[in-house]
């Protein structure tokens, strides 16, 4: 997917653990790793949410929009 | 009674599904095994189908339609006051001693048949019954159950309605009733096949309920 989900590097960046997350915005584990090895399909807005307040940061510091392999290659052709 | 979870209309049915599904197994195994040594046996799974029975002195039991010649029965109600009241569209079943011939081996066959598809129809509706149970309804396996018993009424009918009309068609070639006359008419029921479509559509109903279900839970 284009979108990615930059949550590691927020976490590495804040020194702030999975678990700990996890129990600060009252998202299971599996979830928040579903999050952030870019598996998800959607993110909703309260999650969102919650994820900025208890990082402080933006919506854009945990989304990135990347170049996928299908859109290069359509741009190419 | 709630429908999906235990103690609900999907754990019944499983528990019958079970019964029927051991039922036929049985009844197939015991019914090939038995032919196979001779032994006499008799096996009847529908009354509109073909019934084997085996042994010593070979019968068939053959489904027929036919109908009554008005002239040689006629069917009065005299307190009623009607003298010309007709019997038609009669069915029943032609039972006749039978050489273990192709005649009794295609019957046998399609006796088979039955009980094989019936056993693999039963199993995908137990697989579908225990996802119910276990509330779980939306998984890829459903949705393909579904379709595989939608197309299984549909070749279910649509075969029963072949082997009547060629068993009739045999029996108006070869034997004849005093007063009663055998016909060989089509006699699809629509509402099967129609059935069957219908199945179809929930199938495919269910195939966008597991891509939604699939979708909802990477939804974080």
């Amino acid at each position: 997917m284009a979108i990615r989900i930059r949550l590691d590097q927020v976490l590495l960046d804040r020194r702030i653990t999975l678990t700990d997350l996890a129990d600060r915005i009252g998202i299971t584990i599996a979830n928040l790793s579903v999050l952030k090895t870019n598996k998800a399909r959607a993110i909703r807005f309260s999650t969102l949410e919650a994820l900025c307040r208890e990082l402080d940061c933006q919506p854009g510091d945990l989304l990135q929009w990347t170049r996928d392999e299908v859109a290069t290659s359509a741009e190419t052709a | 009674m709630k429908g999906m979870g235990r103690a609900s209309i999907s754990s019944l049915l499983m528990v019958l599904l079970n019964a029927a599904w051991y039922l036929c197994a049985v009844a197939l195994v015991a019914a090939l095994a038995l032919t196979l040594v001779g032994a006499a046996v008799g096996v009847h799974i529908d009354v509109t189908g073909p019934s084997v029975e085996t042994g010593r002195n070979v019968t068939l039991s053959i489904p027929v339609s036919l109908h009554v010649e008005g002239d040689t029965h006629r069917v009065t109600a005299p307190s009623l006051g009607i003298d010309d009241a007709q019997l038609h569209e009669l069915r029943g079943a032609l039972k006749f001693p039978a050489h273990k011939g192709p005649l009794f081996v295609a019957n046998f066959l399609i006796l088979v048949g039955w009980l094989a598809l019936a056993l693999w129809v039963i199993n995908q509706l137990r697989g579908f019954f225990r996802t119910l149970r276990d509330r779980r309804p939306f998984v890829p396996a459903n949705a393909l159950r579904l379709r595989r018993i939608a197309w299984a009424v549909i070749f279910f009918e649509l075969a029963r309605a072949a082997i009547i009309f060629f068993e009739s068609y045999y029996a108006m070639t070869h034997f004849s009733v005093a007063g009663l006359a055998f016909d060989a008419r089509p006699e699809l029921n629509v509402f099967a096949v129609v059935n069957g479509l219908i199945i179809l559509v929930i199938a495919e109903v269910f195939r966008e309920g597991t891509r939604l279900a699939d979708e909802q839970s990477l939804t974080i």
